[in-house]
């Protein structure tokens, strides 16, 4: 597995934590959250985004609503059911372990 | 100057140049279909068209009203080619095997699929991505595989076959999908009724299109409709197809075992049996008794093998492709198993030739023999023990070296081959001795090789003062092989001489000619006296065939005359 594909693969296990760690923060609708993550280097196409957050909300870890746009067709915004809080607070915890994990073992 | 069109995405009206239409149209329907096996994928669908129509509307404005191909690209750009959306990298373009996993962990959609296990392998991993896909033990499958190996080597075509049509798993996503979740009862049953519920929902949502378009745009509609079937019609093949696709597979494998135990091991693979007439034999000593030499016995196997294995594989292939839904195609196979296929094929033609050549010139070898009966009766009898027709039928079919084709039987032992092509008939003599004419008959590809191979038989009668032993097979050497090997014997008798014919002598005597027209059968267990005229019974005051003693007959006996008109 070469170098680019490992970093992918890492980054790909951890969008749906992202994800819903910036949900957590505040309400938003995609592109909001497309541009945190592009920020972060975490995403690269928008594509990607949807399918996800519709299975996150299929599985009930999501809620959104309609508002009406300005500009546009009216906007989805997501928010984190208390399903959704629980999971996140357990992957948060499993990064949390992951990470000094990691770290020791690096350090050794 | 350009086209323009009027679209409508997501409730938004555009105003878009027709090839800037083409591109945003054909790229919305690639994604479309990437997410066709999707369970939220209409969702999802709204979802994008309403984002890229948020992003055409920041494109368009009071002095640009008119989209055109470089907004879409630049949309496309941001919202990504649908292959970017599963992973951040390319790293699933340079999997030759994409259209394998189309099913991807992303989607939510977990279907599990069949891969080989490269992390877990014994020999190419076919077992352990099996039982990964089951949740068993990979140790009871490799056992079985080991056992199946043994049992001609049809197990070990089935691994092969395995290993050529399932691809290894070697991205991540790809072993999730190997592991993906149980298939059980359970879940299949849930994976059809939601298959069900889809296809409802489908339908009714078409049949509203239907509805609303009806009168308006009602070829569309039309079209619309017809699609669906054609789509409803495409789940009920597929579904078919899986039945027909293990049919394929057990089917071809039993075929496999079958063929291959008849040309290594020795089991009879055709056995008809229906009353008096038996046939069966397996390739094996069908061989011995055809082919030649050691080389064309190879050649043969070859040929056989080619010619009956390579379709069953074709077969099992074909089955295990509908039923893993395998789409890539792996062209080399096939076209090696064509050419295999025809190798085949010339090699039985060849073959074929070879020894029809064998045929061509029949070789015949006379031996007379003269001698005189010490008493008055000379009886007739083949060397069988309480000859009973039923009895030594059975024993034939326990014996695998036996084979029966019609009449005739070939036994082959170590050397030789006994056969029991062999007719005996009577014939009045012109001297005062009895005579007894052999002629040992076979064909060859020149009369000389025919002549030789007649030669070769060996018979041995005996006569030991009034009895005539004929033993009812003959003997050929196994290298003369079969090249239609008979014998034909004619006794000549003295006229005034008695003849009686044992029991057992039914299975060799063939069409005795007699005053009465007496049927070979009812000819045994009884004295015959050789008179001017031919042979005339001594002892059938109880038979009923002739028509001299129908005439003496009263009429009480009217019943048997009815069963003698059958005849």
């Amino acid at each position: 597995m070469s170098l680019e594909q490992a970093k992918s693969q890492m980054k790909k296990g951890l969008l749906e934590f992202c994800i819903l760690s910036v949900l957590s923060k505040r309400e938003a609708y995609p592109p909001d959250i497309i541009e945190t993550l592009k920020n972060a280097k975490l995403i690269v196409v928008e594509g990607t985004l949807y399918p996800i957050l519709t299975r996150l909300k299929n599985e009930g870890l999501l809620s959104y609503r309609w508002e009406e746009s300005p500009s546009g067709p009216p906007r989805k915004y997501y928010q984190l059911t208390s399903q959704g809080k629980a999971s996140l607070e357990e992957l948060s915890n499993a990064w949390q372990e992951i990470l000094t994990s990691v770290n020791q073992l690096s350090k050794n | 100057m350009n086209k323009t069109l009027t679209i409508n995405i997501s409730g938004i009206i555009f105003n878009i140049e027709e090839d800037a239409y083409e591109k945003l149209k054909n790229y919305i329907s690639q994604i479309k279909s990437h997410f066709v096996n999707d369970s939220g994928c209409d969702e999802i669908m709204a979802d994008i068209e309403a984002r890229i129509a948020e992003m055409l509307q920041a494109k368009s404005n009071q002095n640009k009203q008119v989209l055109i191909i470089s907004d879409i690209d630049s949309i496309i750009n941001t919202m990504g080619r649908p292959e970017e959306f599963d992973d951040n990298s390319s790293n699933r373009s340079n999997n030759n095997k994409s259209s394998f996993s189309e099913g991807n962990n992303y989607t939510g959609n977990k279907k599990k699929r069949v891969y080989r296990n490269g992390e877990d392998k014994v020999v190419g991993g076919v077992c352990s991505g099996i039982s990964m896909y089951f949740d068993i033990d990979p140790l009871w499958l490799r056992l079985a595989f080991g056992v199946s190996f043994l049992a001609f080597g049809s197990g070990l075509l089935f691994y092969i076959l395995l290993w050529i049509v399932l691809p290894e798993a070697k991205t991540t996503a790809e072993k999730l999908e190997m592991r993906g979740e149980k298939v059980d009862i359970n879940n299949i049953g849930k994976q059809v009724s939601e298959e069900f519920e889809k296809i409802k929902n489908k339908f009714e949502t078409e049949a509203q299109d239907f509805k609303q378009n009806y009168g308006t745009k009602s070829r569309g509609a039309v079209g619309n409709f017809v699609n669906f079937f054609v789509e409803i019609v495409t789940k009920i093949a597929f579904a078919f197809a899986k039945f027909i696709g293990i049919f394929f597979i057990i089917f071809g494998l039993m075929l496999l075992v079958v063929f291959l135990s008849s040309i290594f091991g020795s089991s009879n693979i055709f056995h008809f049996s229906n009353g008096a007439q038996s046939i069966s034999y397996s390739l094996k000593d069908l061989m011995v008794l055809l082919i030649n030499n050691d080389s064309q016995r190879n050649l043969a196997i070859i040929g056989i093998f080619l010619t009956f294995c390579i379709p069953l594989i074709m077969l099992v292939y074909k089955g295990l492709r509908l039923i893993l839904n395998i789409k890539y195609k792996n062209r080399i196979f096939g076209v090696i198993a064509s050419i295999l296929f025809l190798v085949g094929i010339s090699i039985m033609v060849y073959l074929i030739a070879d020894v029809a050549s064998d045929f061509k010139k029949n070789g015949n070898s006379v031996d007379r023999f003269s001698f005189l009966p010490i008493g008055k009766v000379l009886t007739i009898q083949t060397n069988d023990k309480d000859y009973d027709f039923v009895d030594t039928q059975e024993e034939q079919d326990e014996d695998i070296n036996s084979l029966k084709l019609g009449k005739w039987n070939y036994k082959i032992n170590d050397k030789s081959i006994s056969m029991s092509n062999i007719q005996f008939d009577i014939e009045k003599s012109n001297t005062d001795s009895f005579e007894l004419l052999i002629s040992r008959m076979a064909k060859g590809n020149t009369s000389k090789a025919a002549y030789a191979r007649a030669e070769s038989i060996t018979y041995k009668f005996v006569q030991t003062d009034s009895t005539l032993t004929l033993p009812s097979t003959f003997e050929s050497e196994i290298a003369n092989k079969w090249r239609g090997q008979k014998i034909r014997m004619k006794l000549k008798v003295p006229v005034g001489k008695i003849i009686f014919l044992a029991k057992n002598s039914e299975q060799i005597i063939y069409d005795i000619k007699n005053v009465t027209n007496t049927l070979d059968s009812e000819m045994t267990n009884r004295r015959w006296l050789m008179t001017t005229d031919g042979l005339s019974c001594v002892d059938c005051a109880d038979i009923t065939t002739t028509t001299k003693q129908k005439r003496d007959r009263s009429s009480k006996d009217e019943n048997e005359e009815d069963i003698d008109l059958d005849f």
